[in-house]
């Protein structure tokens, strides 16, 4: 047996990953990718608002606000529930 | 034919052709007052005096002398109308109409003075069909777990959230396609066509071109979902760097033709009347 082999034993018997705080942490990772999407959504509804001025911007731009909101609440909801 | 006088049994009296007048080859008999009696009693047709005015349609009043020049019919060109003139009496809709006639308040980052959105197009909420039929699907599909346990090997908590999650998808599917859609517009003003593509979120691009360098103006109109919903592609070839517009799925295709064919016209006329702005 290498040496090699002897460390990845003594991995295997010491450092088991619990799927558990695998899944969360996967979870809130796509749940902060989400944050950043809804941030990019408000920057280009602003330069679009730049490029065509008076057509329902503050409308979209409110609803962009808002889902920005809802993936906070939904990042922190998944902290608490998982 | 107009009332001019003919002699049927003088030789020398000619009908001009063309102008429907007739001309006699003795002008001293035509333009002299004679005597009714005598060319009748010589059994010649009474020739009656007509001025400038009878002989274009308006009866000359016999207290004045000579015609009012306001009275006379317009010809081509006296009278000018411009497209935006035209379009005012047209029906302005809600904001998310996809050929906005005049729209009131919306400005493009570009714009003049002075210049004038004739027309906001944006593509036919036909083609957006798919998208939207797609996002109720999934809307829909959770329900299907009732028959088809996907998920139940998770914990609940994990299932609960699986669910909100795929909810979250749907509500930025749906948030990308309308902004995609709403923000792809072209604008028409009285100088110029703006075509805004708005791909994605990420890449948008903006092209405009001159009336005066649009050389040629089709559309194409093929197809059942076209010929039902009344959309198709305009295109337009250019003198200009971007040799070619394409404005895809457009509502009224023939109308827009019909606009910019004018637009040209008036852009024609203001170099004629010397108008430059």
């Amino acid at each position: 047996m290498t040496p090699f082999d002897n460390f990845l034993k003594y991995l295997s018997k010491t450092w088991q990953i619990d799927l558990f705080w695998l899944a969360k942490g996967g979870v809130l990772l796509l749940l902060f990718l989400y944050f950043l999407f809804t941030l990019v959504v408000i920057r280009q509804i602003k330069t679009m608002s730049q490029t065509i001025t008076g057509v329902l911007e503050k409308e979209l731009i409110l609803a962009a606000q808002l889902l920005m909101i809802l993936a906070i609440g939904v990042f922190f909801i998944a902290i608490i529930i998982l | 034919m107009p009332d001019v006088f003919v002699s049927k049994k003088k030789k020398n009296t000619k009908v001009s052709k063309f102008s429907g007048l007739s001309t006699n080859s003795s002008p001293q008999s035509f333009n002299k007052e004679t005597p009714s009696s005598l060319p009748a009693q010589a059994g010649f047709a009474v020739p009656t005096r007509h001025s400038a005015p009878d002989l274009i349609g308006i009866k000359e009043s016999p207290l004045r002398k000579g015609f009012n020049l306001k009275k006379l019919k317009k010809g081509a060109g006296e009278e000018y109308v411009t497209v935006a003139e035209k379009l005012v009496k047209e029906k302005n809709g809600t904001k998310l109409r996809i050929f906005n006639v005049l729209p009131k308040k919306v400005k493009f980052e570009t714009q003049e003075a002075k210049e004038i959105i004739l027309v906001l197009l944006r593509q036919h909420w036909a083609t957006q069909l798919s998208w939207m039929i797609t996002a109720g699907l999934m809307i829909l599909a959770p329900i299907s777990l009732i028959w088809i346990p996907l998920i139940s090997f998770m914990p609940g908590n994990f299932q609960t959230m699986a669910l909100i999650m795929w909810y979250l998808l749907i509500i930025a599917f749906i948030y990308e396609k309308f902004i995609t859609w709403f923000y792809h517009v072209f604008i028409i003003t009285d100088e110029r066509v703006i075509d805004v593509d708005f791909y994605n979120l990420l890449y948008k691009e903006v092209s405009e071109a001159k009336i005066d360098n649009i050389e040629d103006v089709t559309y194409r109109q093929g197809g059942v979902a076209r010929a039902i919903f009344d959309y198709g592609d305009v295109e337009m070839q250019t003198a200009g760097e971007k040799q070619e517009f394409k404005i895809e799925n457009v509502a009224e295709p023939h109308r827009v033709v019909k606009i910019l064919n004018e637009l040209k016209l008036e852009e024609e006329y203001e170099k004629i009347m010397g108008r430059v702005r």
